[in-house]
């Protein structure tokens, strides 16, 4: 079906359908404690070959909002009280269930922090992978496994031909990682959702691994998106980034406009809480106070105010939406939004640091 | 690698003090007990091989390397968390090896840890205070009404948490609690064992900045163990490198950065992301080969060659040295604080290139 629908990319007269697209999604969970709102009024898009990187920390809502779009999310406790998943202008959330099995996996793939939990202790590695090929594909056993050799091969495990057989636990944490991929991949998915997929590893494993990722979005044209805590890994693999905090999407931008001009009070905090391997003696590390709100009780008004150095009493009483940023001087105008009223000084102070 | 060369034990003090801590030739070796009566070992996983390691008073040394490179298994030998199999062990002179049980529990006044993980680390049953008064019961000192609130006030916490549960508090306040406790008794040394893994980049900054106030307020000596490169630039004053249970470089911290020697620690620091994009475009990543290999079973000669980008551009005679002969920590060229355990050790820069 998506494949029909990329002849909508020649279309000169309209803008085309974005190949993956999150529109004003909304996740609640219903719990005890009252609502939780993990994903709050959401929008994003990606295209083919394009790395998205969504920025946040623990609880901003970053890995329910990949869930939601695999249908990972179980309803209930969860609500989607609006917004819609398309992939190529088809709704995902109001697909039948069966239809949407047809999309996991396929379309859409994804890897997780954890190849340990999301691989099955008692299955053959191979066999998972075949299983995975065989659900979505009409080939016979024979035709799966050669597949499967070719794909273990592709992802960089070393002698295929034994690791095939082996279990899950015989392999090491890059290694199943690696068997991980090797499963998303085996269906050839146009979208690739990485939540945190090298935060588990070792630094150098972490380099073969994204290396990887990055070789086969070149080859295949696959859209990325990577879904992490890690600024550094950001900056060296996204085209774009969404900086998420407490459900909402608080600035998004390019890669460059991201890192050296931010708008809100939040990505400043987080970059110049960073210590910096490249700088000699830094100044002072300058925090974020306090932590980041629950889910349950996010604070009125922009949701980070009780934490902003920049904050006032219009802070508390608006939620800011998310404007295009206008400046005067910027390459590619308007791709640049920030949902803050205060990003005038924000850039200041980020510029004078930087100075510093 | 059984010669610490001058660069690893000289250049750790400052103006010829005696350093606080003094760990020579340390061992650890784990055996391997296998099947049902198994009583005699198999094997052994060579942990901690041979490390030799100088603090002085008020510095940071930073342990760095990947997981299983025996960085946590150091920090814990010298404590005595675990019984070192070999080495010597010496706190502002004490002979560390050689205290009795009861000896060595009066000397853990003077040697303290902060664990990773601060949910694991504090009793779920007591209050704030409880764990931090059981403290100074431990040791016979006096616990009076304001001891608690002075603590809590130094480490950033009000009084009014002194009565709350551990659950209560978030993981950035449950690891001041845990640096609390450690500073509480005045130490002289502080083994800091990946202190702010598991926090959040907003509140690593905080824990960081306290870590460092405290350094200052009190004139403490740190061990941070870390696998951040990023934090260490930051807060050490000296780092060595650790892999497969030695060290396989270490120098002061700009050294370290700026002009690292042996290729393992390159390609390490190569493997770290900068969050700069336009840096981060320009640099060339070294992505070494493969995993660690089997600590029980470590390659012969230089423990790092089998994933060693070096050993593969080198001829077959250069590289047998590799294969039979263990590298020493040479010192570099003319820095005594600086020493590369690498038969080819050569600058490389792989910060910003």
């Amino acid at each position: 079906m998506a494949r029909n629908d990329s002849t909508t990319d020649f279309q000169l007269d309209g803008p085309a359908a974005p190949l993956l697209e999150v529109d004003d999604l909304r996740v609640h969970f219903k719990t005890d404690k009252g609502v939780v709102k993990a994903v709050d009024g959401v929008s994003w898009h990606v295209e083919e070959g394009e790395t998205l990187a969504i920025v946040g920390e623990s609880g901003s809502g970053k890995s329910v909002s990949a869930m939601s779009i695999l249908g990972l999310v179980p309803t209930p406790p969860a609500t989607f009280p609006s917004g819609d998943i398309r992939l190529r202008g088809r709704s995902i959330l109001k697909m039948p269930e069966k239809q949407q099995r047809k999309l996991r996996g396929s379309e859409i793939a994804m890897i997780f922090q954890d190849p340990l939990t999301a691989l099955n202790p008692v299955f053959r590695v191979g066999d998972q992978i075949a299983e995975m090929i065989r659900t979505h594909q009409q080939v016979t056993k024979t035709v799966a496994r050669r597949k499967v050799l070719d794909l273990l091969g592709e992802v960089g495990i070393p002698n295929p031909a034994v690791r095939i057989n082996q279990y899950p636990h015989e392999f090491s944490g890059g290694m199943r990682q690696r068997a991980m991929i090797a499963m998303a991949l085996a269906n050839d998915p146009k979208v690739l959702l990485a939540d945190e997929p090298t935060t588990a590893l070792d630094v150098t494993i972490q380099a073969q691994i994204m290396l990887l990722l990055e070789k086969l979005r070149q080859d295949r044209n696959t859209a990325i998106v990577l879904i992490t805590h890690d600024l550094g890994l950001v900056a060296s693999h996204a085209d774009r980034i969404n900086v998420m905090y407490a459900g909402r999407i608080v600035e998004a931008g390019s890669c460059d406009d991201v890192f050296y001009r931010p708008q809100h009070a939040y990505t400043f905090g987080l970059l110049s809480s960073l210590a910096r391997m490249d700088k000699k003696r830094q100044t002072r590390l300058l925090p974020i106070k306090g932590v980041p709100p629950s889910l349950s009780r996010v604070p009125p008004g922009c949701p980070f105010h009780p934490r902003c150095r920049f904050a006032t009493e219009a802070c508390v009483e608006a939620v800011p939406t998310l404007e295009t940023v206008k400046l005067v001087d910027m390459a590619d105008g308007g791709l640049h939004r920030a949902a803050c009223i205060h990003s005038d000084q924000v850039e200041m102070a980020f510029q004078e640091r930087v100075v510093e | 690698m059984t010669e610490p060369s001058s660069a690893s034990s000289g250049a750790g003090t400052a103006l010829g003090e005696a350093p606080v801590l003094e760990v020579t030739d340390l061992v650890k070796h784990f055996p391997i007990r296998g099947g049902l009566m198994g009583r005699r070992p198999s094997g052994f996983v060579q942990a901690v091989n041979g490390i030799s390691l100088n603090v002085g008073r008020g510095q940071t040394v930073a342990l760095v390397g990947e997981s299983g490179c025996g960085k946590s298994t150091t920090a814990r030998a010298i404590l005595r968390l675990i019984e070192p199999t070999s080495g010597s062990i010496r706190l502002d002179g004490v002979d560390v090896m050689s205290l009795g049980t009861g000896e060595l529990r009066r000397a853990r006044r003077d040697m303290q840890i902060v664990f990773q993980d601060p949910y694991a680390s504090l009793n779920p049953r007591m209050t704030i205070r409880q764990i931090l008064s059981e403290k100074y019961q431990l040791f016979g000192s006096e616990v009076t009404n304001s001891t608690i609130s002075d603590l809590l006030d130094m480490v950033g916490l009000a009084e009014e948490y002194a009565d709350r549960y551990p659950h209560e508090f978030s993981g950035g306040q449950r690891q001041r609690v845990g640096i609390a406790r450690a500073i509480a008794l005045n130490p002289k040394f502080v083994v800091l064992d990946e202190p702010v893994s598991a926090l959040d980049v907003s509140i690593q900054a905080q824990i960081i900045n306290l870590l460092e106030d405290l350094q200052d307020e009190l004139s403490l000596t740190y061990l941070f163990i870390a696998h951040d490169l990023s934090v260490v630039r930051h807060i050490a004053d000296r780092v060595a490198v650790m892999y497969l249970g030695s060290v396989v470089e270490i120098a002061d911290r700009d050294d370290l950065f700026d002009r690292p020697h042996h290729p393992y620690t390159q390609a390490l620091i190569s493997a770290v992301p900068i969050p700069d994009p336009r840096l981060e475009r320009q640099r060339e990543r070294i992505v070494l080969r493969g995993d660690v290999p089997n600590p029980a079973n470590p390659p012969s000669g230089c423990r790092f060659r089998t994933r060693c980008w070096k050993f593969e551009q080198l001829s077959e005679t250069d590289a047998r040295r590799c294969i039979e002969e263990p590298p020493p920590l040479y010192e570099v060229a003319g820095n005594p604080g600086h020493g590369a355990a690498c038969h080819y050790a050569s600058l490389r820069d792989v910060v910003r290139a």
